[in-house]
């Protein structure tokens, strides 16, 4: 593994699993600490043992719970390029960088982000291995030196479904740029990802869209997304330094879903990791959740669990109360651009006019520039300038950063359950709705 | 040394074009201009609202404070000052019509005197209309002509009786618009007296054989103020900027070119073309003395270049990124490549007007460095 985070050994005595990265960076040298007799009592009393916490390592990636709350967990996730605190979200920079903000801008605070995403399909079309061959990797094209996660192209068999056709070799894309065909396999997919040189590769899977109707095309989807893992996981020529992840599929039928986990656990001593993929598609958020739900109480309590394709602040509350602890969407930049902030109560559309003379910052409490600097007033007024789509982008990201640290801290000190009671009485002051709240209840909590 | 010439950014609505805080930070902004006809005129009028907050806060500058800028602004009439026209006695009010990116928009010269107290900018430009610089010509027909010079004239008169609206007091500074010589006298009168009007506003003339000579001729027969050349395009008319006085130049070109893909690629260093000074007096290697000001993103020479996009550079997307990457963006229109085209670019015009200033009453050593731009990149 290139470049190793160090960390305790949690066994040891004297190890507090609850500190976050940076508390732990100033802790004296020796790694011991003096704790007051009322924590060391809380401690005993609440503290999971270490030897329960989950603990799981590959080649490249060392998966290491530090805490548990209900079914949620707080870990660090080591990565060739450095540590990653999860629960955490990854911002997409689709073609390489994500859109408007400078890597800079989100390596440091408020945002942070150990890790981004961006996309094989894309990447491969514009600026092409070759050219990744000669510099040496993405991480080396984009100035970004953390952690790299790559989605295989899978998803392109959804957003651009005209342009593909479905086989069991492989995928025929017609690029939307210029028009050239592309036999995307798995083969190809890992040759791709390993030009990229992520610190996490997805399996090539046969993605449906999740509202298709063709019971027979998700059956055919999830028994040739086990054919491919197995393609995948021969064709992956740096497992030393690059970690292939598998995506357990089969729509919202849990009969499909338990049959994937099955084959998917068959291979569970070659797959690093695992994503749920094939949700966040427009499906009904009672078939969403409960899918989750059943992922993570099968897939290894080692090893981590990656929900794509998530997305709303909602929906990353609900996922890490069920267990979830990756996630990623274009969604906060997306919205950004567009003038729409993200909240503690939901969505703040900029463009209204009650914003005109409003003089507060977005968000109070919020570390970033934005709200350091501007007001809704100024930015209501500018929205249509790219700038204020950056502005507010950089926003977003930073709110979801936050909202996951939030979360984490709170898995930690073991108040998730207050928490996410005061997150969704924020997002939802009538009530949430009974979807949520039977997604909390099945992770053994309540919002009443 | 401290710059004596203060490089000023355009913005648009307050903003400059791609650049978030932290990057204006990184690269030592000091001055920006907002343009009124941006804010205050027409159906967008937030001039209540802005010196309301401002009443509430203890800093200075409402202006300033608003659109987020923790450095000196600057207010100017219009994104374009050149767009400013006709002056027509409206109820007994002058009032200046303006050509902005949003319509055809009217400033009312008390109202903008009235604004700019509230909103207390490090510095106003006047909105007075900019007399044409050409004069018809004698081939133009005869009625045409006599209508040039009697528009002229009245432009003029109508100025003139517009600044003596300023108070000989103001607590903003205020500069006045000038375009060419004509008709001038009654004009420099009043700005001569006046304690409010602390200069001008020029346009950068074209560059050309005559450059020097325009901006003398007009310089020379103003009152010793301050100088501010407004719009200056190129980094060869900041230098003539330069010479001929500016104590503020201002400019919108480095981040509009960036949104082109096109990069500025000169260097300050005089030492790194010491030596091709020499072929440019061997009249045959002459032409390959010449550098290009700009490098076009765009083109596929960069798609495997590993450098930055000028060696010691210093600016962000220099220190941090290959002239690769920022192809690969700029080809695939991305964002973000604008953003560290901007930064570069900024960062380069910023500190070319640095430099200029740095030589402050070395008037040889400005002279020197000029001369060498102008061979280098002339």
């Amino acid at each position: 593994m290139a470049n190793p985070a160090k960390h305790a050994n949690p066994t040891k005595r004297g190890w507090l699993p609850y500190l976050s990265t940076s508390a732990r960076a100033s802790m004296p040298s020796s790694g011991l600490i003096l704790l007051d007799s009322a924590t060391e009592a809380t401690m005993s009393t609440e503290q999971t043992s270490s030897e329960e916490l989950p603990h799981g390592k590959s080649e490249a990636l060392e998966y290491q719970c530090i805490a548990k709350d209900h079914l949620s967990r707080a870990s660090l996730l080591t990565l060739p390029h450095g540590v990653v605190d999860t629960p955490i979200f990854m911002p997409v920079g689709t073609q390489g960088t994500v859109k408007g903000l400078t890597a800079s801008e989100l390596e440091e605070e408020p945002i942070n982000a150990p890790i981004i995403l961006a996309n094989t399909y894309f990447i491969n079309l514009r600026p092409g291995t070759d050219l990744l061959d000669e510099i040496g990797g993405l991480h080396k094209l984009e100035g970004w030196s953390r952690n790299l996660l790559t989605d295989s192209g899978g998803f392109q068999m959804v957003s651009l479904l005209d342009l593909a056709e479905f086989t069991e070799e492989g995928v025929h894309f017609q690029s939307p740029v210029d028009g050239t065909e592309l036999l995307l396999t798995p083969e190809k997919s890992m040759a791709i990802q390993n030009s990229i040189g992520s610190d996490i590769m997805m399996a090539l899977d046969d993605v449906v869209p999740v509202t298709c109707k063709d019971h027979a095309r998700f059956e055919l989807a999830a028994e040739r997304s086990v054919r491919w893992i197995d393609r995948c996981i021969a064709a992956h020529t740096n497992t030393a330094n690059q970690n292939l992840f598998g995506i357990i599929q089969g729509g919202t039928d849990p009969v499909l879903r338990e049959y994937s986990l099955k084959h998917f656990m068959e291979r569970d001593a070659k797959l690093p990791g695992y994503a749920i993929g094939g949700l966040s598609g427009g499906e009904d958020k009672a078939d969403f959740w409960r899918t989750v739900k059943q992922c993570c109480d099968v897939l290894p309590p080692s090893k981590p669990r990656y929900v794509m394709g998530v997305g709303y602040p909602v929906d990353l509350v609900v996922c890490v109360c069920l267990g979830a602890d990756m996630f990623d969407c274009v969604y906060p930049t997306r919205t950004g651009r567009f003038g729409t902030a993200l909240v503690p109560t939901g969505t703040m559309n900029l463009r209204l006019a009650q914003f005109r003379e409003d003089s507060r910052p977005v968000m109070q409490g919020c570390r970033c520039f934005v709200c350091r600097t501007y007001t809704r007033a100024y930015l209501h007024d500018t929205v249509s300038e790219t700038l204020t789509g950056q502005l507010i982008a950089y926003h977003n990201v930073a709110y979801q950063l936050q909202l996951m640290r939030g979360l984490r801290q709170s898995i930690v000190e073991h108040r998730l359950e207050a928490f996410v009671r005061d997150f969704m009485a924020k997002q939802f002051p009538e009530g949430a709705p009974q979807w949520v709240r039977d997604a909390v209840e099945a992770a053994g909590m309540s919002l009443e | 040394m401290e710059s004596t010439i203060k490089a000023v950014h355009a913005t648009n609505r307050g903003g400059i074009p791609f650049l978030m805080p932290d990057t204006l930070a990184d690269i030592g902004i000091s001055d920006v201009s907002v343009a009124y006809s941006d804010f205050f005129t027409g159906k967008t009028n937030v001039r209540d609202h802005i010196t309301s907050v401002a009443s509430k806060s203890k800093k200075e500058g409402a202006l300033a404070q608003y659109v987020g800028m923790a450095q000196d602004t600057f207010l100017i009439p219009a994104s374009d000052d050149n767009q400013m026209t006709e002056v027509r006695p409206a109820n007994k009010k002058e009032t200046v019509h303006v050509m902005t990116p949003f319509g055809h928009q009217q400033i009312n010269f008390e109202q903008y005197l009235e604004d700019v107290a509230a909103l207390k900018p490090a510095l106003a430009v006047l909105p007075i209309p900019i007399m044409p610089k050409e004069v018809p010509t004698a081939a133009a027909p005869k009625n045409v002509a006599i209508k040039m010079v009697r528009y002229r004239e009245g432009l003029m008169k109508n100025a003139a009786k517009m600044l003596c609206k300023v108070p000989a007091k103001f607590d903003v500074p205020l500069l006045v618009p000038i375009a060419s010589r004509d008709n001038l006298s009654e004009i420099c009168e009043i700005v001569e007296k006046s304690e409010a009007i602390v200069g001008y506003s020029l346009s950068a003339a074209p560059l050309g054989d005559d450059t020097q000579t325009y901006l003398s001729d007009l310089i020379d027969f103003l009152p010793k103020k301050q100088i501010y050349f407004t719009t200056v395009s190129c980094p060869l008319e900041a230098c003539e900027a330069a010479l001929a006085g500016a104590t503020h130049i201002h400019s919108d070109v480095p981040t509009r070119l960036a949104s082109m893909g096109l990069a500025y690629s000169f260097s300050l260093d005089m030492k790194e073309y010491e030596g091709k000074k020499a072929l440019a007096e061997d009249g045959v290697a002459a032409p390959k003395a010449k550098q290009p000001l700009l490098t076009n993103l765009w083109d596929r020479v960069h798609q495997r270049d590993t450098s930055p996009l000028v060696e010691g550079c210093g600016c962000y997307a220099c220190a941090h990124h290959q002239q690769a990457y920022i192809h690969h963006l700029t080809s695939i229109r991305e964002l973000t490549g604008s953003v560290l085209i901007s930064a570069h670019n900024v960062h380069s015009w910023q500190r070319l007007v640095e430099r200029l200033g740095s030589f402050g009453s070395d008037r040889a050593g400005l002279v020197e460095f000029v001369g060498w731009f102008r061979r280098v990149y002339g």
